[in-house]
């Protein structure tokens, strides 16, 4: 859950990244009327060097036409490219260079083309149009001549007010035709090769908000008929990857799966996952599987995923009226040939956008195919070079850490998982180090182990019976003596606290304590392992960190006095002041051992820490629990009670906080702007 | 006296009290907040001073022998005649040598042909088009000199030409255009004095001979030339997208003060940095400079398409802007206004006309610096030298969030800096400055919180010894600033009062807190800076925001500024800093700052990729070659290292780089996160490398660009004063030196 948040607000950084670009001018040069973003591991976006640069457009010369609204844009394996040129009603074929090679479905007759909005090319050369305007799908053979035509196949579950107006189209090596027709949110329309409907396919499944859940549950059938129904977002394109795979892209929010990888049997190999891009229409995948989202509407129009769906890379722009070479308009389709050059069809600019690839470019998808491959030693040299041109991404260091980890040099291992920010792959290294230590002086482990036990309470024994032996002056005994009673309380709350009854406990003690819990929470923010923290440390919100300890147990205190004041409670404020520090020392007991314990386990046990953490927390809340009971004199059910009220007195307290803490500085606005007006009229 | 006014009462007491603290309070806020700045006088700056050209009055002219087209003769020299053809103020300038005719419109034979009717045939024989709206209303008319009511009077300009009055009778509007003769070609003036709104309607733009030269489509060679980035052609009878039928943009860019920052969101682009613009057909071409009024002006190309058939190129002075008024403090809507007041600036435009080995790119680009020669606007010749300068920039570190609150993380210590300088010298880089960045005490960049100086990079005493050893070794030391954009967080400026205002009257907003200070306010500071780096033994100072990289406007009631007082403050400025410190530098080098810098960052060195722009050429940097050393992008940070590298040396350029001591990876959080990969010891083999290669052009940095030309497909020369050619081959990624001095 909050890995997600941070994600959309890592997106939504994005747009105000791009804003600022706007009023500063940049330190890096401007060269490109964009800017290509690199979603760092663990980390935010950052601006790199771009990995595509826009090449050329391809805009219609030669082509006995301009192009007019082109819909799809198809590569096949010979890199020849084909486009459904929509408002001429063809299918135009270039070769690999762009250059104009012929135009398909122009003749009359049967195979006339009609609004075409997609195209497919088979391994066998055979070319398929998505004609939309003629609610049918064409198939010619390779040489251009018509071979036949579906048109909207006889089943049942096609009625009449099914309109079938395919808009892209893919077939499998078998022929099978995978159908995006327009405005259906039931999936790809499937077809056999012989033109007959096999059913529906990867439909997106509506997102049911948690209000949605609750009128499921609780409306009857009627009364759900009459809301409005929810529809998933319709699938806009599909692509099939080298592997077989069915890549779809839907555009909304109405559903998850905006990428789906979709295998024959309709399993997404995303796992339905939730891409943050609203605005995908299109989707290509590269040889090694890494895809290539192309967004209409947003600020960047191309975002680059890693093989698991991942967002690497954002780049490119959109603007109305787009006039420069890198910016679409109205991006329609997007593919990549085998030079992995991009090639974006603009639907309202009526061109093809090219953007080739940049050498650093080249060096990272390679070394990140590699990683993703596992084949770590090969990757080594790709991740060097990627670090001589950017020292700033995480994930080069993440490789050579793995690759490190891989060769068994530990110690490297653990600084290149420590810089890349990586829990896991600190944590694997660690093990080892651990292991091999263990391995190698266990005895010596076991008799320092033993040692130390039997030193320090051979120790404290000294100590105890040193300072039982001396006569100490009496404020001394005084403080020693509460503190013990601090510690007596830990186990025996009731008779701890009962103590505490009618006692004024030193101020200087109870300072001490909270002083102490402070500093040690301080301490355990820098003594634990990198495991508790696995980022630069310098990102902690310290001062933060503090106040969500301190004003609730100011307030607790507050809170606690005076409901219990008004309930009939014994205890006066300096009893629950003192008590409530009484009840932190668990606190303090705790986390020391724990924070220490954070430097010898690995990710697989932190178990231990959190059970620790937890039963140090319900300790806590067991202590105010008793101290509400014991301090004022309460039954059982009372002291519940009392404890819950006062918690929604915290609430009370921190909501009336709030109003007035903006009323005071609406005010000092008030005064300041008053001050403002008038020095600038003087 | 005193304990008679004591009050015995203790309520009162209290209250006398009360109401003294607050006199105190609110005296020691209002002396606290007093100007504390240094005054201009202090630095010396003046004002700037506005003289208008003189509206001739006189004896109207009167046409002599006209010819068969319905010209006659209106100013001559031993170059060029001036035609005028006095129904429609056509013009016709004749070359005397060759008697090659440059029109300002088409010729009648042309015009037989055309399609179009109505405004946009008037507007094809206009030497103008002038938009005009009325009062309180934003829809624009159009006015040339063929619509009804309108009214000429001539008035002899000496020998040299007419000055025409254009008077608009139902619209009781005129103005006045001088078109004379020069011993270069034709000059076009539009004095502000001469333009008269007696009713209500307002000027709005004016289109100067927007058909001066006009190529009609199909069988002509050559191209127009616009001022992208350093320089960019549009080739004749290309078929291009439709949406690229037209560029339109203003010199030095949009006026921030005219940008509505909340909504606007555009694409990045280069932004115009020098007023010129051409055209070249067959073996003739001219070269217009717009020599008065460039700050509001916008350069218009257009190639044919359902409009016009013509390739035509000219320029339109804007009088008033269209803006979003805001209807309340509260919402963000706004209504489209026009501004009242009319833009009190003379306009003036050289038309240079080049004929045969001259007539093309590198004759505007020589026509252009001879202009600025003339005009005394270039800086002097750079002296010879043995080696080429490094522009070391090194980035000394900046605030990031530590804890919750902000730290300073270091990459460069001056001692660092020294270390690395010291180490570049013995590895053989022979010559180069130090621009140190970084180092002020907020540790952002676009801040005015300088001092003291960042005590984790070593401290004022650690500068003045960084100072010491780079004065020994020869190495000139500048530290950038920043003087237009300010975040109100890092800055002592206050956005209400201090930031310059919009169009709109209200205080300019950019994105979060961003505001652009008042110049005269940035400029009064500068002198404490300036103080505090002379005392330390810098050399000078880098500004990577402000003069010559921006321009704009301050609509403050009381005293307000367009862009030429900006420009005229900045100048003024360099002048201040160059006078006390020795140095100063500054980013993209506009025209106005030519000539009051030493050093130009990152000069406009690529295109904006317009569709509508065919090839990109180095007409900017031919202009300024050898008056002033110029770097590119810094070689750490180039987009395609080899094909930017050899762009660098194509153009001229000197080596630069943007280094840190530490790993880049420190830098990330702060303001310099953008900068991909700095660190020294990962780039020190490349920096030698680089600089071997800039080195072998030692010999040309001092001289003028004689000549460029594409030899093939990815192939370019360039040829300087003493013959030496560097050939740069995109293709194989290498490059040459041949001849000169070299050889």
């Amino acid at each position: 859950m909050f890995g997600r948040i941070r994600k959309d607000l890592a997106v939504k950084a994005i747009a105000c990244m791009l804003l600022l670009g706007l009023w500063v001018p940049q330190l890096a040069s401007a060269q490109l009327p964009y800017y290509t973003w690199y979603n760092d591991l663990n980390a935010g976006n950052i601006r790199t060097q771009p990995i595509y640069v826009p090449d050329r457009i391809i805009e219609g010369n030669g082509m006995e036409g301009a192009l007019s609204s082109p819909g799809d844009i198809y590569i096949a394996d010979d890199d020849h490219v084909y486009i459904a040129d929509t408002g001429n009603n063809r299918i135009v074929e270039l070769n690999e260079k762009g250059e104009y090679l012929r135009s398909i479905g122009r003749e009359e007759g049967p195979g006339q083309l009609a609004q075409p909005e997609g195209v497919f090319v088979a391994e066998d050369g055979t070319i398929y149009a998505a004609n939309t305007g003629g609610q049918s799908i064409v198939l010619y053979a390779p040489d251009g001549s018509f071979l036949r035509e579906f048109k909207k196949p006889e089943a049942t579950a096609l009625t009449a007010d099914y309109h079938f107006l395919p808009t892209k189209i893919v077939a499998d090596r078998r022929g099978v035709m995978y159908i995006v027709v327009k405005d259906t949110f039931l999936g790809l329309l499937r077809m056999s090769p012989e033109g007959e409907f096999t059913g529906f396919f990867g439909a997106n499944k509506a997102k049911l908000s948690w209000l949605d859940r609750l009128k499921r549950a609780l409306l009857n059938e009627g009364q759900l008929a009459r809301e409005i129904a929810k529809q998933p977002n319709p699938i806009q394109n599909a692509t099939l990857s080298d592997d077989g795979f069915l890549v779809t892209t839907s555009s909304g929010r109405a559903s998850d799966g905006q990428i789906k990888k979709l295998n024959a049997g309709g399993f997404d190999a995303f796992g339905n996952k939730e891409f943050h891009q609203e605005n995908l229409v299109d989707t290509a995948i590269d040889r090694n599987g890494f895809l290539y989202g192309l967004n209409r509407n947003d600020r960047i129009s191309i975002s680059v995923y890693d093989p698991t769906g991942e967002v690497v890379f954002y780049f490119g722009s959109t603007q109305k009226g787009a006039r420069q070479l890198g910016i679409t308009d109205y991006g329609i389709s997007i593919d990549i040939n085998s030079a992995n050059e991009l090639w974006v069809a603009d639907n309202a600019s009526n061109l093809i956008q090219v953007f080739k690839r940049t050498s650093f470019g080249d060096t990272y998808m390679t070394a990140s195919h590699l990683y993703f491959e596992g084949d770590y030693e090969r990757s080594r040299s790709y991740w060097e070079e990627v670090i001589r041109q950017n020292g700033m991404l995480n994930i080069a260091y993440n490789g050579l850490g793995k690759i490190a980890l891989h060769d068994r040099d530990y110690a490297a291992a653990l600084d290149y998982f420590k810089q890349s920010n990586d829990p896991e792959g600190y944590s694997d290294a660690y093990w080892y180090i651990r292991y091999e230590w263990l391995k190698n002086n266990f005895l010596l482990a076991v008799v320092v182990l033993v040692a130390g036990i039997w030193g320090v309470s051979f120790g404290a024994r000294r100590l105890s019976a040193f300072v039982r032996k001396r006569s100490w002056p009496p404020l001394v005994r005084r403080y020693a003596g509460e503190l013990r009673d601090a510690l007596y309380l830990m186990f025996h709350p009731y008779n701890g606290f009962y103590r505490l009854k009618d006692r004024n406990i030193s101020i200087a003690v109870i300072v001490f304590l909270l002083a102490l819990a402070v500093a040690v929470h301080i301490w355990s923010v820098f003594a634990s392992g990198f495991i508790a923290y696995p980022y630069d440390l310098g990102e902690y919100n310290l001062p933060l960190s503090l106040a969500f300890l301190i004003v609730p147990w100011v307030t607790w205190v507050i809170a606690n006095y005076l409901v219990s004041t008004v309930k009939g409670g014994e205890g006066r404020f300096r009893e629950v002041l003192q008590a409530s520090a009484f009840a932190i020392v668990p606190y303090i007991v705790i986390t020391i051992p724990a924070t220490i314990l954070t430097n010898f386990v690995v990710l697989e046990e932190w178990i231990i820490i959190d059970l620790f953490r937890q039963a140090m927390w319900i300790w806590i809340i067991v202590l105010f629990l008793v101290m509400t009971q014991v301090i004022h004199n309460f039954d059982f059910t009372e002291a519940i009670k009392n404890a819950v009220i006062t918690l929604l007195t915290i609430g009370v307290i921190w909501v009336f906080a709030t109003i007035i803490s903006g009323l005071v500085y609406n005010f000092y606005d008030f005064i300041a702007q008053i001050y403002r007006e008038v020095t600038f009229r003087a | 006296m005193l304990r008679k006014l004591w009050p015995s009462n203790g309520k009162y007491r209290l209250l006398l009290l009360f109401a003294l603290i607050a006199v105190v309070a609110v005296a020691s806020i209002v002396y606290g907040r007093r100007d504390k700045l240094p005054s201009l006088q202090a630095m010396g700056i003046a004002g700037p001073v506005t003289h208008f050209a003189p509206v001739l009055e006189g004896a109207a002219w009167q046409a002599g022998g006209i010819d068969g087209e319905g010209f006659s003769l209106a100013g001559d020299n031993a170059r060029y005649s001036l035609l005028l053809e006095p129904k429609t103020s056509q013009l016709v300038v004749l070359d005397k040598s060759g008697g090659y005719k440059w029109r300002s419109n088409p010729s009648p034979e042309q015009l037989a042909q055309e399609t179009v009717k109505g405004a946009l045939l008037e507007n094809l024989q206009s030497p103008f088009v002038a938009e005009v709206v009325v009062a309180g209303q934003t829809r624009r008319t159009m006015l040339s000199t063929l619509t009804k009511g309108v009214t000429i009077d001539y008035v002899p300009i000496g020998d040299a030409g007419v000055q025409a009055t254009y008077t608009y009778e139902k619209e009781k509007l005129s103005f006045v255009i001088q078109f004379t003769v020069t011993d270069r070609g034709l000059e076009a003036a539009v004095p502000s004095d001469g333009i008269r709104e007696s009713g209500d309607y307002w000027l709005y733009s004016l289109q100067l001979l927007p058909y001066f030269g006009a190529v009609p489509t199909g069988g002509e060679e050559g191209y127009l030339f616009v001022p992208d980035g350093p320089g960019g052609l549009i080739l004749y009878d290309r078929q291009r997208p439709s949406v690229a039928s037209g560029y339109e943009y203003p010199i030095y860019g949009d006026d921030p003060a005219h940008v509505n920052y909340d909504e606007s969101i555009q694409a990045q682009r280069e932004q115009i940095a020098y007023p010129l613009y051409g055209l070249k057909r067959g073996d003739r071409a001219f070269a217009a400079i717009v020599k008065e009024g460039p700050y509001t002006a916008k350069i218009k190309a257009v190639t044919p398409s359902s409009s016009s058939r013509y390739h035509s190129i000219g320029i339109s002075f804007g009088y008033r802007e269209e803006y979003g008024r805001k209807v309340s403090g509260i919402t963000k809507e706004t209504v489209k206004a026009v501004r009242k007041e009319r833009t009190a600036e003379d306009r003036r435009v050289e038309y240079r006309l080049l004929a045969g080995e001259e007539a093309d790119y590198v004759g505007m680009a020589h026509a252009y610096r001879d202009y600025l020669q003339e005009s005394g606007q270039l800086g002097a010749p750079l002296a010879a030298t043995d080696h080429v300068p490094l522009m070391l920039s090194i980035v000394g570190g900046g605030s990031k969030p530590q804890f919750g609150r902000s730290g300073y993380e270091a990459a460069t210590t001056f001692e660092q800096a020294e270390h690395i300088v010291r180490d570049l010298r013995e590895a053989g880089v022979a010559n180069m400055s130090v621009i140190y960045q970084g180092w002020q005490n907020s540790g952002h960049t676009y801040t005015d919180k300088r001092f003291p100086i960042v005590s984790e990079l070593g401290g004022e005493k650690g500068a003045r010894r960084f100072a010491q050893s780079m004065r020994e070794l020869g190495i000139p030391v500048l530290f950038d600033d920043y003087m237009a954009w300010k975040d109100e967080a890092h800055s002592s400026f206050y956005k209400k009062t201090d930031g310059v205002r919009g169009i709109d009257s209200t205080v300019l907003s950019g994105t979060g807190d961003a505001f652009i200070v008042n110049p005269v306010k940035a400029i009064r500071q500068q002198k404490l800076v300036v103080d505090a780096l002379k005392k330390i033994g810098i050399d000078g100072i880098h500004y990577a925001d402000g003069p010559g990289s921006i321009a704009f406007s301050d609509y403050r009631s009381n005293a307000p500024l367009t862009r030429g007082d900006t420009v005229h403050y900045y100048r003024e400025l360099l002048d201040y800093v160059r006078e006390q410190l020795g140095t100063a530098g500054v980013q993209r080098g506009e025209q106005y700052a030519l000539g009051h810098a030493d050093y130009i960052e990152e000069l406009p060195h690529s295109s904006s990729r317009d569709f509508i722009v065919d090839e990109t050429v180095p007409v900017y940097p031919i202009a300024v070659h050898g008056t002033v050393a110029y770097s590119t992008a810094p070689g750490n940070l180039r987009d395609v290292y080899e094909d930017e590298m050899l762009r660098a040396i194509e153009y001229g350029a000197i080596p630069a780089f943007m280094l840190t001591y530490a790993e880049s990876r420190v830098l990330k959080g702060t303001d310099y996160q953008d900068l991909f990969s700095t660190e020294y010891a990962v780039w020190k083999d490349r920096i030698l490398e680089d600089y071997d290669n800039f080195d072998r052009l030692a010999g040309v940095l001092h001289q003028p660009i004689a000549d460029h030309e594409k030899v093939a497909e990815g192939v370019y020369i360039t040829i300087y004063e003493d013959g030496t050619r560097v050939t740069v081959d995109y293709n194989t990624k290498q490059f040459g030196v041949e001849g000169g001095r070299s050889e």
